[in-house]
Formats: structure tokens, sequence, C-alpha cells
């Protein structure tokens, strides 16, 4: 407390040195008969060479910082196929660009401190010149039209690529604050799976005629709770509000659910079984397509793996695609760096909250051989669920009634 | 040679006199402290209205950036410093990650829309329209004075928002639904996002408001004479920015009222499928994109909103201190058209891997990388307006070069991004951090600045210490590239932005001391600023009397006596007979010419025959 106070005295009695300081220069330049507006010649010429001296700061700081960090070794090493095109466009418009930077502040610098006041000189009355306009008109629009051909390219290349029929698919999911992976098993499609339907012990919401009954089972249980409390708790007013809410929500959800387990006979939805769902480490075949079809569970989220030169949004609501091939095995990649601890990772790079910062999954690239025996160790969906679907408990056997339909019910 | 620009004479334009003659009748009334200093309608008073509003704004927003540099810079480490200053976001002096979030979400809100929107064209365009055009005031005074009460009431519950329980708004500048739209997602996301929900509600009325004026005062109340070829390119700018912010700031506002309908009625326009905090949302049909759709309608000419009057102070300052005409004047006028009409057609490549349909991706590839061309104009009419100058080292000078420095520097590393194929790897890396804060951020920032040390003497009669100026001006330089220039490589990295801290990746581990130099460069820049403000007050206040026209200059501000009044001349307002870059002109001794100054008759049988060859 005291050290604040005395901090902000010092503050106020520097503030009111400078103050009396300051009128003491202004009084001693008036008295040298210095208008307040005039420059000296020598503080033209001081300023003039401290530009000079900024253009061999600048460029020094460029060509040290490329240097030091634009090449192989500190930038990210590229681990796909398009990234190889990638990261020549990358190269390509950092060359022109370098140029375009250096030309210019040499031009702009150099002019200013050549053409710094002189007394005897009289500035140039030069105000235009058609020839000279068009000239760096054209120039920087062939440049452009040279760049952007070679930019879409490479776009479409990403974007478009050829129909793999060997490709695999993977889907991403994303939620605060972790990824979840599924890859479609032996079927190679991925089963169906819907938000009302995630709990959990089934994060990306699954629909298969199990979860069906449990989800069925779980959201009336959840239900019964919430009118107890909203009957026993006497709930404050802002608690009653969120009990209200969250009942709403739970009686749409059920609604939900009911409508998937009455599509339970023409859909089966049994596609999802073999699937494989991981979370913390995946492990992808090197120079395989992979196919990445992309889900939220809450906000906006990133999909980036620097490495593959890879990046789409998750977006709750809609899927995104992006596919890829990994040319490049984790194995090797330690070797070529010489790091041996490396890995692939996929981060989150759209702001997602608190932990937005440590939202990461690792990612490791095997052969097609190390691949399908990590596979086979991977347990599939249906699996997973065996042991509780066959403990029944009081509410499974309410599952197949009617709910009771509640007032603010959506349906 | 005499340049023909010089000789225009528009008989079209209409005598204003009669229509502002009334304002002196105002004159008579001895104001009150309120309605001069408080509630003024005078042009000159709201601008440094806007001006001091703004540089609050600015150091609230400066502050923030110093605070998560000392994070970025040394993380999980104790740092009193934030413990004195944030209290329960940094216990034990260590910064709480939702606070970080929120101080680079408020930061950029801040920077973008208090310091660089209202706090650069609500200052230079209410001091400098009405002065510049030969106006006695703005074309409606009255709205010109909402227009700042409701700034002022936007940056108060912007500032406000900093001090909720739950903490401010923390989605980043863009506020980017779900995560906006959902208090359980994020406790920034609470009574903080409302607050700068309301707060944007408010900024986008001032700005409507101030815009309005601005326009009708530049096609109404110029005075005899002076067409639309002989204003100065600061008006020319102000003009453009205006209609930029009239036809993007509404779409902002119908984003926001739907981001607002989505948080409180339980509409969904962005929401779609959700399932947070352990329950399902009934909203479902809704469009996250929708809203980064809406928001880069605005947010795209908000960069130029940003931009352009910075580059307009430039051509001005550049050319006054130059002591030569600005190169081009047409070419500029009309590469600042082309800019502002791109401007609205490239939105889409801040989306390019949003899921956006790739083919459109390409589409704005194709527009965004055809701004560079009306770009790289300017950046050479800058240099050749240098060319064979004599060039007076003023701070506003200087500022002003610098502007041009960080405008080349930023906008090449545009190229890089407005490439599709690239911005999907930098995308929301470094790299975009770097340019956009070198390009719009500290280019604009440096225009403001020149702007203020121009035309100190005009606003306040006193003149600026020019060291001081030096001083701020060159370590606010070094700061800026000290800060941004290492970044770009940071972000061909891969080193994503808004992250709390880089040490649970090992692949970042190679950026911790290249962090912490930027954090001392950010240190240095901010500390510069201090300078500024010292200055600022002190010359306002102690400084030395301003002449009438400190600089040489030749438009028509500097003709107003040095004493505000309201109605800016005493007596009638001065005639327009020439361009606005009459400098060095051959054969006369002055080597400036203003432009009330009557032509010669030499000059008018040069206009004669360039007319009737």
């Amino acid at each position: 407390m005291y050290m604040n106070i005395l901090l902000i005295l010092v503050i106020l009695l520097t503030i009111l040195t400078s103050f009396r300081l300051m009128k003491v220069f202004d009084l001693a330049a008036k008295l040298r008969g210095k208008e307040p507006y005039e420059i000296s010649e020598s503080e033209n010429n001081m300023n003039a060479l401290l530009v000079l001296l900024s253009l061999v700061g600048l460029s020094g700081m460029f060509f040290f910082l490329n240097h030091k960090y634009y090449h192989p070794a500190t930038m990210l090493p590229n681990a796909s196929k398009h990234g190889i095109e990638v990261d020549k466009l990358l190269h390509l418009n950092f060359v022109v660009i370098s140029i375009a930077f250096l030309i210019c502040q040499v031009f702009l610098m150099w002019f200013a401190y050549k053409y710094r006041y002189n007394k005897k000189r009289r500035a140039a009355h030069f105000a235009h010149n058609t020839k000279l306009e068009i000239v760096w008109t054209v120039l920087p629009a062939i440049v452009l039209v040279f760049l952007i051909g070679k930019g879409l390219i490479v776009w479409n290349l990403q974007m478009w690529p050829e129909n793999d029929p060997n490709k695999l698919t993977i889907e991403i999911y994303s939620r605060q604050f972790d990824w979840t992976a599924r890859f479609s098993g032996e079927d190679k499609t991925l089963g169906d799976a819907n938000f009302t339907m995630i709990s959990d012990d089934n994060i990306l919401g699954v629909i298969t005629p199990e979860t069906i009954d449990r989800q069925l089972a779980k959201c009336r249980k959840d239900l019964a709770e919430l009118d107890s409390l909203l009957k026993f708790s006497f709930p404050n007013k802002k608690k009653y509000g969120e009990l209200k809410t969250a009942r709403r929500r739970k009686n749409f959800q059920i609604q939900r659910v009911i409508e998937f387990k009455n599509q339970v006979k023409d859909k089966k939805f049994t596609t999802g079984y073999d699937d494989v769902v991981l979370q913390q480490e995946i492990h992808l075949p090197v120079n395989r397509t992979i196919e990445l079809q992309i889900r939220s569970q809450d906000v906006l989220h990133s999909v980036y793996f620097p490495h593959f030169r890879v990046q789409m949004y998750s977006v709750p609501g809609v899927q995104t695609r992006f596919t890829f091939m990994p040319i490049v095995t984790t194995a090797e990649m330690r070797d070529k760096l010489g790091k041996p601890t490396f890995d692939y990772l996929l981060l989150c790079n759209n702001v997602c909250g608190a932990a937005h910062f440590n939202m990461q999954m690792k990612i490791v690239v095997d052969t097609q051989e190390d691949w399908d025996k990590w596979m086979k160790g991977q347990k599939t969906f249906r699996a997973g669920l065996m042991p509780e679907v066959t403990v029944p408990d009081s509410a499974t056997v309410k599952a197949d009634s009617v709910p009771v339909v509640t007032m603010n019910n959506p349906h | 040679m005499s340049d023909m620009h010089t000789t225009h004479v528009d008989s079209h334009t209409k005598d204003h006199h009669d229509h502002v003659h009334g304002h002196d009748e105002h004159h008579v009334h001895k104001d009150s402290f309120i309605t001069k200093y408080i509630f003024s309608q005078d042009h000159k008073m709201i601008s440094k209205q806007f001006l001091i509003t703004g540089m609050i704004m600015g150091f609230v927003g400066m502050m923030l950036s110093m605070f998560f540099r000392m994070q970025l810079g040394w993380p999980n480490q104790p740092n009193p410093i934030l413990e004195t200053f944030l209290g329960k976001w940094a216990p034990g002096g260590i910064m709480d990650p939702n606070f970080y979030l929120t101080a680079v979400t408020i930061h950029g809100t801040i920077i973008v829309f208090m310091v660089l929107t209202a706090g650069l064209s609500g200052t230079f365009s209410n001091l400098l329209i009405p002065l510049q055009c030969g106006a006695r005031d703005m074309a409606a005074p009255f709205l010109n004075m909402l227009s700042y009460w409701f700034f002022f009431i936007s940056s108060f519950l912007m500032l406000i928002s900093l001090f909720v329980e739950t903490g401010g708004a923390s989605g980043g500048w863009v506020v980017y639904p779900p995560l906006s739209a959902l208090p359980q997602a994020a406790p920034g996301s609470g009574l903080g996002m409302t607050l700068w929900l309301f707060s944007i509600v408010a900024f986008v009325v001032s700005v409507l408001l101030g815009g309005l004026n601005y326009i009708t005062t530049v096609v109404n109340l110029r005075t005899k004479g002076m067409s639309m070829t002989k204003l100065p390119l600061t008006v020319w700018a102000f003009l453009i920015t205006a209609i930029l912010a009239l036809m993007s700031f509404p779409v902002l506002l119908s984003a926001g009222l739907l981001l607002i309908f989505d948080r409180s009625l339980g509409t969904s326009f962005y929401l779609s499928d959700i399932f947070v905090s352990g329950q399902a949302l009934e909203q479902t049909g809704g469009s996250p994109i929708l809203f980064q759709h809406l928001f880069w309608f605005l947010g795209h000419p908000e960069v130029y909103i940003i931009l352009i009057p910075s580059l307009g102070i430039t051509s001005e300052v550049l050319s006054v201190n130059s002591r030569k005409p600005i190169f081009g004047y047409r070419a500029m006028i009309a590469s600042l058209l082309a800019i502002a009409f791109l401007s609205f057609i490239v939105w889409g490549h801040h989306m390019y891997i949003t899921g956006m349909n790739p083919f459109l991706g390409s589409v704005f590839v194709f527009t965004t990388l055809l701004i560079a061309i009306p770009s790289a104009i300017k950046a050479f009419n800058y240099i050749t307006t240098l060319w064979r100058g004599n060039i007076r080292f003023t701070p506003g000078m200087l500022f002003a070069i610098g502007v041009v420095s960080l405008f080349i520097t930023g906008g090449v590393t545009g190229l890089v991004l407005a490439d599709s194929a690239l911005d999907v790897n930098l995308h929301n890396t470094y790299f975009v951090v770097a340019h956009f804060h070198i390009v719009m951020g500290v280019a604009s920032m440096f225009g403001t600045f020149a702007g203020v040390y121009h035309w100190f003497p005009r606003m306040f009669g006193r003149m600026m210490n020019n060291k001081l100026g030096y001083v701020h001006f060159w370590l606010t330089l070094v700061g800026a590239y000290g800060v941004f220039f290492p970044m770009h490589y940071i972000g061909l990295a891969g080193v994503p932005r808004r992250y709390y801290n880089y040490t649970s990746f090992e692949i970042f581990q190679g950026f911790a001391d290249i962090n912490q130099v930027i954090s001392c460069f950010a240190f240095v820049g901010g500390s510069a600023q201090l300078i500024f403000f010292f200055n600022f007050i002190y010359s306002a206040i102690k400084g030395p009397r301003a002449p009438k026209n400190p600089w040489n200059s030749t438009t028509l501000e500097w003709t107003a006596p040095v004493e505000h009044l309201h109605g800016n001349w005493p007596g009638e307002i001065p005639t327009v007979h020439r361009w606005p870059y009459d400098y060095s002109l051959p054969g006369r001794e002055e080597d400036f010419v203003t432009q009330d100054t009557p032509l010669t008759e030499e000059e008018t049988k040069q206009l004669e025959d360039y007319k009737h060859p």
C-alpha cells in the first residue's frame, strides 16, 4: 500500500519536474531567437542520417532473421504431398515480396536522405508523369497475374483432389478442449451421429440401436431429476429459470432421440459398430490419401496440422472436409530432423475458450504394415459399448414408453 | 514547367457563403462552459474531444498489450506488475487464461474501433473537412455532437466491460459465435460480451452520424472555387472513408443484432447442433459462417476505413514537408477509389478455410490481389514525391515517411496471405498478426501521429516540442519494427495466435527467446508513447504559441486565424483559385502559393491555352 502511494508520488513529481524543465528549454530556445516551428539544419541532417541508418537497420534485421529462421531447419518441415507445391509457392512469393520490399525501402529512405533540406536548393515542381505511372501500374499487374495463376493452381490441387478409392476416411471432432478422431473401420463408412446423442461415454453422439436406448433412458432419468428439483428444491428465481431451461432442452433432446428410435427399422444404424473412436493419439498410414471429415460439438475450432499444410475450421452444424496425403513417417522425420522426440501434432487454431492454447492431439505416421497392426489393436465402437449395454437399470425399463409431454415442448 | 493542375478553375462551384453566414450570429452569444467544452457543436472542439478520448482509449489498449506481452515473454512466471494492475485476474502475478483472451480481445476492439476509427477519422475529418473545404462548420453540427457522445457511450461501455465479475468479452475482436453467443462456453461471453455488443451498437450509430456529416459537408459546403479536383488529398481520403463507413458499418450492426437475438431471444441465426455443458441446445439450422460473412463484410472495408485517412494525411504531410506537389494527384484519388471499391469484394479472404466453397475462395484470391495494384501506385507515388524534394524532417514528416515504409512492409506480406493456398497454413498464425499490425495498425497509428504533430498548431494554437517528437518517433519506429518484423518468422513456423502460452508444445520451444525479445521491443515502443502523452499535454497547455501558418502550407486551414472562432474565418470565407499543391512553383520567390491566391495573368493565360488550344 505504502509502496503504491510512494510510486504515485514519484510519478507525479517526475511529471512536474519535466514540465518545469520543458519550460526552461522553451525559454532558452526563445532567447536564442529560434522560432518554435523552426528546425535547425543540424537537427534536420541528423534525422536524415537516422533515416539512412534505419534503412541499414531494417535490411539488416531482414537478412539476419532470414538467415536465422527462413530455412528448412527452423521452419516447419513439410510432410504431405500437396505441401511440396505449397512450399514451392511460398518460396516463390517470398522471393518476389522480398525484392519488392527491399527496392521500395531503399528508394524511400535513400530519397529521404538525399533530398534533405538545403537552403540553396529548391524542390522540383514535378507533379506527374504519365509514362512513369503507366509503367508502375502495369509492372505490378503482370507480376500479380503470374502469382495469382500459380496460387490458384496449387489451391485447386489442395481443394479438389482426385478421388482415390483407397482413401481412408477419418472424422475429426472438436470440443472444448480436446480432439476426438473416428476411423471408419472395415465398412469404410462412418456411422451416423447426432449432437442429441452425445453422452459421457459417447462423445461423438454415434447412433446405434444400443446408444439410442441408453440415451433415451438417461435423458428420462435426467428429466425426472429436473422435475423433482423443480418441485422440491425450492430454487430461487435464477436457479428456477435455469432448471426450466434445462428441462425444456431435455424434452427437446428426448424428442430427437425418439425420432432416431423410430428410424431404427429402416436405417438400422449399424454402420457405426466397426468405427474406432480415439482421443489423445492417432496413427495415420503413410502415402495414403486421407479424407478428414470435420465436425464440432460446441464452438468454432480450427483443425490445424501445421506439418501437413492442412487447416480447416470445424464448425458446429456444418461438416467440413480436407483431403491430404502424408508422405513422411514419424520415424523418418525424427531421423531427418535429428530430434528423437519429434511428433506431428494436431492443434486448434481458432480461439475456443480458456484452454484453447493447449488443445492438441498427437499424430503418428506409420508405414502401412505398422499402421495395419496398430489398427487391429484398437477397440471398435461396438466393443466399447458391450459391457454397459448388458446391465439394465431401472430407467431402461421405461425406455419404450411415450414421454410425458410437458409445456414448452417444441413438438 | 508549370503544371496544369495548378490552374484549374471550376465555374460550377456554388457560392455557399450565404448559407453558412448565419453561424456568425451564434458567435455573439457567450458560450457557457458546458456548450463550449462538453456539448460543443463546434467541429474543432469535437475533433479535440475525439482525439483525447481516442488517446485515453489508446492508452488502455496499449496497457492491455503490455500485459499480454509480459505473459507471452515470460509465461507462468509470477510478475508483481501484473498482480498490481490486474488483481484477481492475475492471482500471485500469474495471468488468468481467460483474462489473457479478454486482453487480446479488448486490445483489438479498442485499437481498431475506438482509436483508429473514431480517434483517427473522428479527429481529423472533423478538424480538416470544414477547414480545408472552406466551410464555417459541419453541415449538421448537432448530429456531429451526437456522434461524439455516442462514441463516448461506446467507449465507456467498452471500458466498464473490463471490470465485470465474469470478465470482458474473450472471443477475439472478431467475436465469432458460437463462442461469443454461449455464456456456458466462456465466462467472457456473459455480461462482458453483452456490454461489448451494446458498445458496438453505440459505436455504429456514432460512425453513421459522423459519416453522414463528413459526406454532406464535402459535397455541399465547399467554398467558392473549391472544385472536387482542388480538394486536398486529406479531404478526399476522409470522404471516401466516410462512404465506406456508411456502407459497411450497418452490416456490422445487423451482425451484432442477430447475435444479440441469438444470445437473448433464443433465435438460431448462428447456432446449430450445439451440445455444451451437458445440454443439447434447441437451436438448429443457423450457421456460424453467416456471422463471418456479415462481420467481414464490415471487417474488410474497416481495414481501409482505418488506413485511408492515414494515407490521406501522409499525402498532405509528405507534400508540405518535401516542398513539392504530391506526385500523381489524380492517380492518388483514382487509386483510393479503386481500393475503396475493391475493399467491398474481398471479405472472403478472411474465410478461405472456414468451409466456404473453394471456388468462391478463388474469386476472392483474384479480387484481393487486385488491391495490390492501386496500393503499389500509392507507394510509388509517395516515393516519387520525395524525389528531388527539399525535405524538412518535422516529427510529422518522419511519421509520414514511417507510414510509407510500414505500408510497403505490411503490404507485401498481404500478397502471401491473399493466396488461398498459402493461407491454409498461415491462417491465424503470427504471420497474420505481423501483417495486419504493420500495414493497418502501426501504419495508421503513424498516420495519426503524423496528423497530430502536423495539425497540433491548428488545434491548440501552440507548437509541440520537436525534440521530444523525434525521440518519440525513433523509439516508436524501433519498437514497431522490433515487435512485428520477427513475428513473420514465428508465423512461418506455424505458431498460432491467441495462445496463452506455448510451453506445452515442443515444436514451438525454439521461439521462447524471440518472444522475449519481442516483448522487450514492445515495452520500448510502449514507453515511447508516454513521451508523446507528456509532449501532448505539456504543449497543449504551455507550448510556445504557434504562428498562423507554421509549415508554410498552401491549404485553407492555415489561412484561418490561430484563435478558434466558431465559424473559422472572421470575415468572408476565402475563395479558392488553385489546387492545394502549388509548392516550389518556378519563377516565384516563396516556395508555396496558398489556395486562395488568385492566378497571375500568365497562369490565367496558360489555363486558357490548356482549355482551348
